[in-house]
Parts: C-alpha cells; sequence; structure tokens
C-alpha cells in the first residue's frame, strides 16, 4: 500500500470517527436540552394557567362545573383544568379527555389515535390542570434544529478530508520527486542524489543513500583496478610467450631454441600468476581450507621452510621454543602465509643476510603474532601502506605483485591482521596476527610428515 | 630501419627484439623512462615502440614532453591496457598508433611499417625511386623488374635512404639504422655498404656530400644490374 493511501486513509478514518462521535454526543445532548426546554414551557404553560385560574372568582369554578369553560385550541398544544372533584372546569380540545385526564403530577408520554403527547400534570389549590405537546411537532422542531447544525458540520467534516488529502499529496511531492530522480538515474550512475531543496526528514535518508552510493562506487573503483591489474598481470606473459612462439616459428637452430625456451619461462609465469590469483580467489571467497590437520605455531613455520632451499634455510634464525599453540587457521592457509612472509624476506634482503623469525604470545593467549624482518633496503612510510595491496611491487621485476595481498587475505578472514614496520638499524619486519584455538594449550605433539603445501606461492614475491 | 623499443617486462622485451630482427629491424632495447631519454638523445630512431606502465613512470608523461620538444619521430604504443578511453588518450597525447598486448608480430610489424611509410610521406607499401622498386615486407629490391639481390645491411641501409629520398643522412645516423646501440661496428663498415650499393646499382644511386652524409642520387643515376650485380655478395 503506498504511503499516501495509508496517509489519507488513517487520517481520513480517524477524522470521520472524531467528527462522528463528537457528532453523536452533540446530537444526543442536543436532543436531551431540546425535551426539557420543552418540558419546562409545558410545566410553565400549566403553571400559569393555574394562576390565572386562581385569580378567577370561586362562582366561575362553580359555573364552569356545567358548561366546561372552552379555550379555542391552538395546534399541538392542548391544555384542560380539573375541578377538586374531578370535573373539567376548562379544555382546549373536546376530543381530548383521554390524554388530558389528571393523573399523578409531573410529566408523562400518553398516546391516542397514533399520536403521541406529552403531558404535564399540576395540581395547586385543588386545581388540577393538564397540559400537552404533540410529540411530532416537537420532532419537526428538532429535526429543524438538526438540520441547522448538521449542515455546517457536514461543510466542515467534506472541507477537512479534503485539505488532508491536499495535504498528503503536496507534502509527500519531495518523495515522489526523489522517486522520479532515482529512476531516471542510469542504472550504473553512482554520483551523490543532491539533497538540495529536501525536507529535514527526507535529508537523513538521502545522506543514508549518498553514503552507500559512496562505498559501492569504491568497491567498483577497487574492483575496476584489480581487474585492470589482473589483465594486465596476464597479458604481459602472455604477450611474452606469443611473440617468442611467433619468432621461433620465423628462425631456425639455436634462436629458434632460445625463443622456444623464453616461451617457456612465459609459460611458468603466468601459471604462477594464475596459482596466486585463484589463491586470492580462494581465501576471498568462503571456500573450505580445513583438512583435519590441527595447524600448531611451531609446525606451520617449520612446514613453510620446507620449500625452501637449503641456503636459503640457512638465512632463517628461528626461536629457540614455541609455544605450544594451535592456530584458528586452518594448516594450509597459515603456512602459505609465513611462507609468503618469508619468502617476501628472502627476496628483498642481500643474498646472504639473515631473516629473523620471532614469535609472541599475547598476554591472554587468545592471539599469536609471527615477526619476519629482513636486513634489506626496506620501504619508505608512503610504501609501507601500499605493501599488501595487490599487484604492487616495491620494484618493477619480480614476483607477482599479490603474495602479501594473500597473507593479508588470510589475516583478514579468520580475524588476524598484517602489519609492517621499519626496525632499527634498516630493512622490514612484517608482523602476522592470528588467532588461537580456544584453549589451544594442548599436549606438544611432534611435528607431522609431509604436511601438504599450501598454493605454490612461495615462489612469488609480493608488493 | 632503427626500432627504440621502451618495455619494462625482459621476456616481452627480448621477444619484440628477437621478433623484429627476423624483419630486418634495428632494435635498441630500454627498460625506464631515464634510458629511453638518454637513448633518444644518443640515436636516430626511425619508430618508437612505448609501453605505459614503466617503473619510473607513465610512457604517455615521455611522449608528451617529447611531442612538446618537437620530436617527431613516430610512436606506437604498446600496452596491456586495453580500455576505449586509454586508447583515446594515447593517441591525444601524440602517439600515431596503439596496439595492445598480446599482439601478433605480424600486425606489429605491419604497423611499423605503416608508421614509416606515412612519416616518409608516402600512401604505398611499395617504395619506389625510378627503375628501383623495394618491397618493405617481402624485403624484395628490384630494378626495372629484375630482382636484385643484397645482403640484409645492405637492404637496410637502401630503405634508410629511400625512405628519406630527399635527405642529407649523417653517417651516424646511418649507423643507427644499421646497427644497435650495443653492436660493435667496424669503422669502415658504413662504406663498405655503401659501396656494395653502388656497385650494384649504379655509381650515382647514393651521393656522397663532403663533410655532410650521403644522399640518395637522382632516379636516373639508377643503373640496371648487370650480371656482378646478380651475384651474393
Amino acid at each position: 500500500m503506498s504511503l499516501r493511501a495509508r496517509l489519507v486513509l488513517t487520517l481520513g478514518l480517524t477524522l470521520l470517527l472524531l467528527w462522528g462521535l463528537a457528532a453523536a454526543w452533540l446530537m444526543r445532548d442536543l436532543h436531551q436540552q431540546v425535551e426539557n426546554t420543552l418540558d419546562q414551557r409545558l410545566a410553565q404553560s400549566a403553571r400559569m394557567v393555574a394562576g390565572l385560574m386562581a385569580q378567577l372568582p370561586v362562582e366561575v369554578w362553580e359555573q364552569a362545573d356545567r358548561r366546561a369553560l372552552s379555550i379555542p385550541p391552538i395546534e399541538g398544544l392542548a391544555c384542560q383544568v380539573h375541578s377538586p372533584r374531578g370535573e373539567i372546569m376548562a379544555r382546549t380540545h373536546t376530543d381530548m379527555e383521554q390524554i388530558l385526564q389528571a393523573r399523578e403530577p409531573g410529566h408523562a408520554y400518553r398516546e391516542e389515535g397514533g399520536i403521541t403527547w406529552r403531558v404535564f400534570t399540576y395540581e395547586r389549590g385543588g386545581l388540577t390542570i393538564t397540559t400537552a405537546d404533540r410529540m411530532d411537532e416537537r420532532d419537526l422542531l428538532m429535526r429543524n434544529v438538526l438540520q441547522v447544525a448538521v449542515v455546517p458540520f457536514v461543510v466542515a467534516l467534506s472541507g477537512s478530508l479534503l485539505a488532508l488529502w491536499l495535504g498528503v499529496v503536496r507534502g509527500l511531492r519531495p518523495l515522489d520527486r526523489l522517486r522520479d530522480a532515482l529512476a531516471r538515474r542510469h542504472p550504473e550512475a553512482l554520483a551523490p542524489v543532491a539533497t538540495h531543496g529536501l525536507p529535514l526528514e527526507l535529508r537523513p535518508l538521502v545522506e543514508t543513500l549518498n553514503g552507500l552510493l559512496a562505498r559501492i562506487q569504491q568497491t567498483v573503483v577497487r574492483e575496476q583496478r584489480f581487474t585492470n591489474d589482473a589483465a594486465h598481470e596476464l597479458r604481459t606473459p602472455l604477450t611474452a610467450i606469443k611473440t617468442h612462439l611467433q619468432v621461433a616459428s620465423r628462425v631456425d637452430g639455436e634462436a629458434a631454441r632460445r625463443s622456444l625456451a623464453h616461451a617457456e619461462e612465459g609459460v611458468a609465469r603466468l601459471s604462477r600468476t594464475l596459482d596466486q590469483l585463484l589463491m586470492l580467489a580462494r581465501v576471498e571467497g568462503r571456500l573450505h581450507f580445513e583438512d583435519g590437520e590441527a595447524s600448531r605455531a611451531a609446525d606451520v613455520v617449520d612446514l613453510a621452510l620446507r620449500d625452501a632451499s637449503a641456503s636459503d634455510r640457512q638465512r632463517f634464525s628461528l626461536p629457540e621454543a614455541w609455544p605450544d599453540v594451535i592456530l584458528a587457521v586452518p594448516r594450509e592457509l597459515a603456512i602459505t602465509a609465513l611462507r609468503n612472509l618469508m619468502d617476501n624476506a628472502l627476496r628483498h634482503a642481500p643474498e646472504e643476510s639473515p631473516v629473523e623469525v620471532s614469535v609472541r604470545l599475547d598476554p591472554v593467549g587468545q592471539r599469536l603474532t609471527y615477526g619476519v624482518r629482513d636486513h634489506g633496503p626496506g620501504v619508505d612510510d608512503a610504501e609501507l601502506d601500499q605493501l599488501s595491496r595487490r599487484f604492487w611491487r616495491a620494484s618493477h621485476r619480480q614476483g607477482s605483485g599479490l603474495g602479501l595481498a594473500i597473507v593479508a587475505a588470510i589475516a583478514e578472514r579468520f580475524g588476524g591482521e598484517l602489519a609492517f614496520s621499519r626496525p632499527e638499524g634498516g630493512g622490514l619486519e612484517a608482523w602476522l596476527t592470528l588467532p588461537l584455538m580456544p584453549s589451544s594449550t594442548g599436549s606438544a605433539g611432534p611435528v607431522r610428515e609431509g604436511a601438504p603445501p599450501g598454493a605454490n606461492d612461495n615462489e612469488e614475491r609480493d608488493g | 630501419m632503427h626500432v627504440l623499443l621502451i618495455e619494462d617486462d625482459a621476456l616481452v622485451a627480448s621477444g619484440i627484439q628477437a621478433g623484429l630482427t627476423v624483419y630486418d629491424f634495428v632494435v635498441d632495447h630500454v627498460a625506464t623512462l631515464a634510458e629511453a631519454r638518454s637513448a633518444m638523445e644518443a640515436v636516430t630512431s626511425d619508430v618508437v615502440i612505448l609501453d605505459r606502465g614503466l617503473p619510473d613512470g607513465d610512457g604517455l608523461a615521455l611522449l608528451e614532453a617529447w611531442r612538446r620538444a618537437g620530436v617527431d619521430t613516430p610512436v606506437l604504443i604498446l600496452t596491456a591496457r586495453d580500455a576505449v578511453s586509454d586508447r583515446i588518450e594515447g593517441l591525444h597525447v601524440g602517439a600515431d598508433d596503439y596496439l595492445v598486448k598480446p599482439f601478433d608480430l605480424d600486425e606489429l610489424v605491419a604497423r611499423l611499417q605503416a608508421l614509416l611509410r606515412r612519416a616518409a610521406g608516402r600512401s604505398q607499401a611499395l617504395i619506389e625511386h625510378g627503375p628501383l622498386s623495394l618491397d618493405p615486407v617481402s624485403r624484395e629490391v628490384s630494378v626495372a623488374g629484375r630482382p636484385v639481390n643484397l645482403s640484409r645491411r645492405e637492404l637496410v641501409l637502401l630503405e634508410a635512404f629511400l625512405q628519406a629520398p630527399r635527405s642529407i643522412l649523417s653517417a651516424s645516423q646511418l649507423k643507427d639504422s644499421l646497427y644497435g646501440l650495443n653492436e660493435e661496428v667496424e669503422s669502415n663498415a658504413l662504406n663498405v655498404h655503401i659501396h656494395h650499393l653502388r656497385r650494384k646499382l649504379g655509381s650515382g644511386v647514393i651521393e656522397t656530400l663532403r663533410g655532410l652524409g650521403y644522399r640518395l642520387g637522382p632516379p636516373v643515376a639508377v643503373a640496371p644490374p648487370h650480371r656482378r650485380g646478380a651475384e651474393r655478395p
């Protein structure tokens, strides 16, 4: 149901009901009041007649015994005077003996010949006076009074309803305008909606909408950049492959072999980039990585190191003791994250320079932080924020630029954190904080053999 | 013809270099804007292939600077960005052509040839000079319809003269057309190639302007090849 219809209906019905109740109340009171007033008039006329009769000499009373004084009748009003003995002394109507009979004093309704009368009986000084009013006369009067009261009432009510309708329609016009403005927009237009000229009540709504649009815009821009970057990253090795293959088909001997070798190099690079992209998509998607193996803090590092060459492994200095805790991160992903960090450190530091791995348990025992520190040239402050951006590289010639983005995505997915700092003495230190399993201080198990490696992203350097 | 290739990806660059060499282009490869600037000062390139995303900036900035400085060498932009807006932007800044990666080697060669042709003010693919004609694509030279055998260097040298028929070409310009920056060149190599061309196509085909360089001779100076000209040099 539209807002306008609901408003009009609710307000209209309420208005009708209230006015109706007020009208009913008024009618009842009016009816009562008219009735009382007319009754009073009836009683007063009886008293007036009694007063007149009292001034008459007693002889007149005696005469009346026989002749029944007759007063010319008034339409709708009757009167009859009875002597103390019950004889009719005077009357306005001769045909109304029954109605005007003297009975108990006070007001009463009496009916005769289909006509109802309001009768008042009054006693004074032995005389009994009855006065009567025709009820249909009274009803006619009542109807006239009501007519006079009802017409302005109805006019006012209709006016109110009309004003209500107009008010609602006009009041909701900004909503219509807003709706039209939104409907007219290009489906991809994400520019903010103008708040100029909007009523106070609509402004917060439009501002919220604009906030949402801005966030969507940001997401779209980010996705677009990612798509563009991904296209670039995939096209470049593809170009190398294609060009070298075409060269290989146009030359012979050693030159052809060299081109084919280059093409293969391109294929290897393309497949690494694809693996990285798939890994990122898997981490960011909601796929399950659980392999049923507990990811112990120490095992993860050990397994991550397993893929490094023997000479690279020499460069790592590891903590002497490991806290015996289990990470609340699937083992494959924990290994991938650690390996990417270690690989990044190896790649960006001079050969032979050490890479220090540290581990720190937070005081409450809910999170574990790995530190991986290299002695390379490090990055400047501006670049510190860029490190985990996708496809960002410190130098242009290495890796896919996805390694640290994958680490960041893993941390984000499991409620961890990836941070970087520039330690004293140069280089770069990466801090990977991962949550722990509740009550993960289980018994120390041996390092498991033959653990499946994560994705093949260890060869990549990252940005 | 000399091509300056500005491309940061070594693998792609080596592919283009190898591919263009097959088509007798002399290619010098640089990977950064800074290197490109010094290469542009060191050699006379006939055409430039420019990648956009370079480690030290956008290739378009370099192109813009060149165009402002009056450098009119044809530039072909080679990039993985394929959005229409990117292409338009590139062409607006002063690029002469635009090719999106991955491309076909033949298409790249054809576009480079077209750029060279337009730069020389020709509209036909075949380069003609009196009875002499050179097909830049099939790499065939003939005089009055009879094919002439030229070595690769001789052909490249002849092409350089034919592409600029009225210009005086200095020895260093001609060397740039023949050799890359990193090639060892013997001091009299250019003279040897010019001598061979004169022997095969008539002594007047290339004029020497002492102290200035060389120039293509008038069309009438081209002599029909005698029997010795048909021999392999």
